[in-house]
């Protein structure tokens, strides 16, 4: 079941804290809020991809330096509340919501994207648009512009939609999985890839097994 | 009582031995390969400095267990024992000063500007912050007539919790330019240029309840003695007067209250210690001062309101950039169950979950106020297991500094979309 407007009211201001919808800051929910959704503002910080001098990650390398790489790939950048990101044709960069959120164990979310920005080629999630029950943090955008003009993109703007799902309380919620890898983070970040389990058994099976085919 | 101070002092050490180490992983992960093994190198002398301290955790555990902390101790810990940790970290921030990329964060401009140095003297000259290696290079630095050069430690540079240090030269300015200033000197006979004695009273009415802590623990660091005994009763009493008493800050006073007597004084300071002891004169302090800082420019009784409410934001690891509905929660669910029933506009409810900005000292008071809070459990929790709960104190350390940049960041996007006055400079 999607919550409406009215249930996702009810949610924040829930006086029970484990049940309770947190978004702040909540600057305008009357332009925020739609029938069954509440729109999400973009941050100040982004990741951006840029050409390297490596001709690629190496992830038989430690994690450390796996992670030391990845930042030769990838530049933060700031903007202030007046200045614009700008996201140049066929780009592909990393935001956050600017706000901090909360999602409580028996619901789950999904964030999407508004017509308004759709109309003008941008994407805001490539893939990852699922939320599941117990994140907080900041919410990852992945933009990318798939128009022929370039965007540009203010903090603060309302460029995504959260819906909410009521689902059976979890017992695994996303916080206490033990390979969460973006709990409680407040900005951008960039891909933890190389933290997955899965690279340090093949790590280990490429040092041991030696194959014939 | 005085573990009470002992527990704070040794918890602002191991938080200085944490955040070093936090800024040498920044450097070790962003370093090149030839100054990595000299990274490593100052990451194993940080092991060694903090193995120093951890020799001694039985004889604090201890001390905080026993009914009467024996007062040669906390004096020995005061005058030497932290002061030569403190000296084998010298090393380390110099290297950090050397290696790191100096940087004033636009968060630190955003806090400096939003205390309206410019409505208490209009013709204030700017306010430039230098980064230093340490806080006693502030001295070394030239100063101009025509500018407030604030310095800033290296290792605040990501840490709002100390920049209430950043207003001293501010305070100090407006002390030595104010007319106002000048009387309340010469009516309580202090020169003006003993600006030190006044400016943390100032201070304290400009930036709020956890300046108070702020001066009491820098003073214990830098052994400013004579300037703590002068001034602290005065603070105290303005803490009382402006309404921002907090009971963390109240266990604080009372914990030097029973060390005051033994802690030096230099024979010049003695008369301004007496001076300031009077209570008609810290009256006339407190008076005055509240009559050259109006409660427009305070940080006032409801700022504090304010910052309790971040605080127990804190506490659940929220951003605190906005303060929430002042009204009652149980009223809006009430008023949401009869639009349900009654069909009334839901943009009426909507309108009173808004939430407005909150100001860059309301969110390093509500830091402040966690800090205190909290820091003797995490303090405990290292003691008894450092192998186990090093990581998670520096975790919590680098949390809290995160949170709070980052609300202040975000807080000033939420001013620009609402139209509040914004904590930027203006153009000229």
């Amino acid at each position: 079941m999607i919550l409406n407007e009215i249930q996702i009211l009810e949610r924040l201001l829930d006086p029970d804290p484990e049940r309770r919808i947190i978004i702040t800051p909540m600057i305008y929910p009357e332009e925020q809020f739609g029938p069954t959704s509440v729109d999400v503002r973009l941050g100040t910080d982004f990741q951006v991809l840029h050409r390297s001098n490596i001709t690629h990650l190496d992830l038989v390398n430690a994690p450390d330096q796996v992670a030391r790489d990845m930042g030769k790939y990838m530049s933060a950048v700031k903007v202030n509340p007046t200045q614009p990101f700008v996201l140049h044709p066929g780009e592909f960069a990393l935001a956050s919501t600017l706000e901090y959120l909360s999602i409580p164990l028996d619901l789950a979310a999904r964030l999407e994207g508004r017509s308004t920005w759709g109309r003008l080629g941008l994407q805001i999630h490539a893939t990852a648009g699922f939320v599941d029950p117990g994140f907080s943090g900041a919410l990852t955008f992945e933009l990318s512009n798939v128009s022929t003009v370039p965007i540009q993109l203010y903090p603060g703007v309302r460029i995504g939609q959260l819906c909410f799902f009521q689902s059976v309380e979890t017992r695994l919620p996303y916080g206490q999985k033990k390979l969460t890898k973006y709990s409680r983070k407040m900005s951008t970040a960039a891909s933890a890839f190389f933290k997955d389990p899965e690279y340090a058994r093949i790590r280990e099976a490429q040092e041991k097994l030696v194959y014939t085919y | 009582m005085n573990k009470i101070l002992l527990k704070r002092l040794l918890y602002e050490l191991l938080e200085e031995i944490g955040r070093l180490e936090l800024q040498l992983n920044e450097l070790e992960n962003q370093a090149e390969a030839n100054i990595l093994p000299y990274v490593t190198q100052l990451v194993r002398h940080m092991e060694g400095v903090k193995e120093r301290v951890f020799a001694q955790r039985e004889q604090f555990l201890l001390a905080f267990q026993e009914a009467t902390l024996d007062e040669a101790f906390i004096h020995d810990c005061i005058n030497s024992i932290f002061p030569e940790i403190r000296s084998s970290l010298a090393p380390v921030r110099k290297a950090l000063y050397q290696l790191k990329k100096r940087e004033v964060l636009p968060e630190t401009e955003l806090y400096l500007n939003s205390l309206g140095l410019t409505k208490l003297v209009p013709d204030a000259p700017g306010v430039v912050v230098i980064p230093v290696e340490s806080q006693a290079q502030q001295a070394d630095l030239p100063t101009f007539e025509s500018l407030i050069v604030s310095s800033l430690p290296i290792l605040d540079a990501q840490s709002p919790l100390p920049w209430f240090g950043l207003a001293d030269r501010f305070t100090e300015y407006f002390s030595v330019q104010s007319i106002q200033m000048a009387s309340l000197f010469e009516e309580i006979g202090v020169p003006q240029s003993e600006a030190k004695y006044i400016t943390p009273v100032l201070n304290l009415r400009l930036l709020g309840p956890g300046y108070y802590a702020y001066f009491v623990l820098k003073s214990l660091e830098l052994k400013q003695f004579s300037v703590l005994q002068a001034v602290e009763p005065v603070l105290f009493q303005a803490l009382n007067r402006f309404g921002l008493v907090n009971k963390d800050l109240v266990i604080l006073h009372q914990s030097l209250e029973r060390l005051r007597q033994s802690l030096p004084v230099s024979e010049e300071a003695h008369s301004v210690v007496q001076l300031f002891g009077k209570e008609d004169v810290a009256d006339r302090i407190l008076k005055a001062i509240e009559k050259v800082i109006p409660e427009r420019l305070a940080y006032t009784e409801k700022a504090l309101l304010k910052s309790q409410l971040l605080e127990e934001r804190l506490e659940r690891g929220m951003l605190i950039s906005a303060v929430p509905m002042l009204g009652s929660p149980a009223q809006l669910r009430e008023d949401l169950q009869k639009l349900e029933q009654e069909g009334i506009d839901v943009y009426g409810i909507l309108h009173q979950i808004q939430e407005t900005p909150a100001s860059p000292r309301e969110i390093i008071n509500a830091g402040w106020l966690h800090k205190l809070d909290q820091s003797p459990a995490w303090l405990q929790a290292v003691l008894m297991a450092p192998q186990d709960e090093w990581s998670v104190f520096r975790t919590r350390i680098a949390e809290l500094d995160n949170i709070l940049l980052k609300s202040i960041e975000i807080a000033e996007v939420h001013r620009v979309l609402s139209f509040e006055e914004s904590d930027a400079l203006m153009p000229v």
